[in-house]
């Protein structure tokens, strides 16, 4: 048995469609539950339909969590307004997953994990373990980040080569037993690691990445797991994905091979 | 290489929450029934809010002494400690003495650490977020403080570890899930300690936002009660140091127990309240014990999460109920404790181990009349009972729908 990456996608803010099925659930949702939401449901809304529900997980990770959310709640305390039960309960760092549990029907493991260096990385290599030791058939991986005011002007406060606001976004895959599937690359290796730092340096973005020998310098949250899942879903890929990065605060090696029938 | 599922060993646990600095003090607090509950510190203070809490001075701890931070020049955010790292660091070191582990032998070594948190995860200075907002030039350090402070990252720096680490932010199941997933890696060989568990602070956003879902009680919390009517908040950290076993004998520890089991669930059915029957946690159950090759019957004690509302404690019992586990003794400890949040699972763990070796416990504090609603009765205030069976589980059950499941054992001395 090994374990399957079968589908991925990923989204910003400023691309993010919801489609009308699922803009009635999500009338009173946040930022950050509608941007996993909608990055879930555009792509695996028909295959989570099937499946031993009780064998299906997810696990978010996340670096700032809702953090505008967050800050919407401390508005009302320093202001010494009544808490809103709503935005409270999207304040609390599960909130999403706690969305795509009952809306997807995932009645297995559902973690949400937080890690300000390489929050996706350590959620698949948390994922793999849990198809590998066979306590499920699939799961969701996400990073989900939605940043806020705040954590910008801190960026330009503190003197950093700032470019631009990160800008929100989701990257989700879909992990399968291949038990359970047959298509999907192979999820060889996934090794992470963070250290702790000083907070600027998680603020001073710096990812070198290096992809099947090509380097670039990444410098948002969620720009490592977006690149690396638009090279799954290039048209002619290669047959291996050999992916580092290496950055002040840690270190992630990803190995896949292909298999071309994942669904893109 | 992979270690046998039954073969991870406890060989240390820490506790510091209200009932006390230490494992064996909190669990003494519980014996003779007795709760530190009382008005918030003026820290977390709101003319508004009226609910007691469970303090356990967090805000005045310092780093425990036999832990040391290497001097960074270049990174003074990390001489800072905030309160949830502290009551986290306090267990911690209780932990490694009673595991016989001495934090500089440590370096280098593979030890894989997860916490569970709330507060610890969230910037939550008000102080700082209305200069800021006021436009006030401010220092910064306060929000490089908040990411520098990741629980796991800055547990491994500290003890200058290797090995696998997260953060789990699953609200109030954090604790336990952070324990489970420790096993899972010493399952896999990815690390030879494992140090799982959970801290939280007591904080104003989450007196308010319990408030505000109309979830706390205005006396000291009565879980099972038939009058219950709400938590009480407080703070804590509880942590379990794991080892395989071959990793323990080989260093002669002596292990205080097991972590047979471990399941989780999800409810899939509301944002805040758990499902009426306690499905997801009949699932999580069914899970640990399927995961610790343990039959309903060999359990003898349960420690629920038991937080004193009335959806949860309902939910609980039927759960526990639907998955023939009506023989047991089922206590909640957070008459004692309060609701630690992410340190709930840890602090419950250890507590759970207590009482199993111990051969022993008493009942709930706060609960005189068990809800006639329950299928079957919780031991109340004042009861104790003898534990024959050296198995019991501690669970947790959170927003989000999540439920989660340890199944440990004791080794009685």
């Amino acid at each position: 048995m090994s374990c399957l990456v079968t589908g991925v996608n990923a989204t910003r803010l400023d691309e993010l469609v919801i489609s009308p099925t699922l803009e009635g659930q999500l009338r009173r949702a946040d930022e950050f539950i509608r941007l996993a939401m909608g990055c879930v449901h555009e792509k695996f809304a028909e295959t989570l339909a099937t499946g031993d529900e009780l064998r299906s997980g997810l696990i978010v990770g996340t670096a700032f969590g809702p953090m505008q959310t967050n800050f919407e709640v401390l508005d009302l305390v320093v202001s010494g307004q009544q808490s809103s039960p709503t935005l409270f309960s999207h304040s609390v760092y599960n909130g999403a997953a706690g969305y795509l549990a009952r809306s997807f029907s995932l009645k297995a493991m559902s973690i949400t994990l937080t890690d300000f260096g390489f929050p996706f990385f350590h959620a698949l290599q948390q994922a793999k373990m849990a198809i590998d030791s066979n306590i499920l058939d699939r799961c969701l991986v996400l990073q989900v980040d939605s940043y806020s005011t705040l954590l910008d002007d801190i960026r330009k406060q503190c003197g950093l080569e700032y470019e631009r606001p990160w800008l929100p976004g989701c990257v989700c895959w879909l992990l399968e037993s291949s038990d359970c599937s047959d298509s999907g690359w192979s999820l060889d290796k996934i090794e992470a690691q963070t250290i702790a730092l000083g907070g600027e340096k998680y603020l001073d973005r710096r990812d070198t990445v290096r992809l099947n020998g090509d380097e670039q310098l990444l410098t948002d949250p969620l720009g490592s797991a977006q690149l690396l899942t638009g090279q799954l879903l290039v048209p002619d890929p290669q047959d291996e994905i050999e992916f580092t990065l290496t950055a002040p605060y840690g270190d992630v090696a990803v190995t896949l091979s292909s298999n071309p029938q994942l669904q893109g | 290489m992979t270690h046998n599922k039954s073969d991870i060993v406890i060989t240390g646990m820490g506790c510091c929450c209200s009932a006390g600095p230490n494992a064996r003090q909190s669990w003494q607090t519980i014996l003779e029934h007795r709760a530190n509950c009382g008005a918030a510190p003026v820290e977390v203070h709101s003319d508004k809010l009226d609910s007691p809490v469970f303090d356990a001075n967090g805000r005045s701890l310092v780093l425990p002494p036999p832990l040391t931070m290497g001097r960074d020049e270049d990174h003074p955010d990390l001489a800072r400690l905030n309160p949830t790292l502290l009551l986290a660091l306090e267990a911690l070191a209780e932990g490694l003495k009673q595991a016989g582990l001495v934090p500089e032998e440590l370096a280098g070594k593979r030890v894989g650490v997860a916490l569970g948190t709330t507060i610890g995860c969230i910037f939550h200075d008000n102080r700082f977020y209305v200069d800021w907002k006021e436009g006030k030039q401010q220092d910064p350090a306060s929000i490089l403080n908040y990411l520098s402070t990741n629980l796991a990252t800055r547990f491994q720096q500290i003890l200058a570890v290797n090995g696998p680490h997260c953060v789990v932010t699953n609200a109030c199941a954090s604790g336990t899930d952070s324990i489970g997933l420790v096993k899972q890696w010493l399952e896999q060989d990815l690390c030879d300690i494992g140090i799982g568990g959970g801290s939280d602070e007591l904080a104003l956003i989450a007196r308010h936002g319990f408030a505000g879902l109309m979830l706390t009680s205005k006396t000291p919390c009565r879980p099972f009660d038939v009058n219950r009517d709400g938590l009480n908040l407080g703070e804590g950290a509880g942590i379990l140091v794991m080892e395989s076993r071959d990793h323990a004998d080989s260093r002669n520890a002596q292990p205080l127990g097991r972590v047979r089991g471990f399941g989780n669930g999800n409810d899939a059915y509301h944002p805040t309240a758990p499902h009426p029957e306690g499905l997801g946690l009949q699932h999580a159950l069914t899970s640990a014990m399927a995961d610790g090759e343990v039959e309903a019957a060999e359990i003898g004690f349960i420690n629920a999460h038991g937080t004193g509302t009335r959806a949860n404690d309902s939910a609980e019992m039927a759960g526990l109920h639907g998955t023939g586990l009506d023989h047991c003794t089922v206590v909640s400890t957070k008459g004692a404790t309060g609701h630690t949040l992410g340190g709930a699972g840890g602090i419950e763990a250890v507590l759970t181990l207590m009482a199993l070796r111990e051969g022993q416990t008493s009942g709930t504090i706060g609960c005189r009349e068990p809800d006639p609603a329950f299928a079957f009765s919780p031991l109340t205030q004042g009861e104790s009972v003898t534990l024959d069976k050296s198995m019991g589980i501690s669970q947790s059950l959170a927003f989000g729908g999540g439920n989660s499941v340890l199944v440990l054992e004791a080794y009685r001395s």
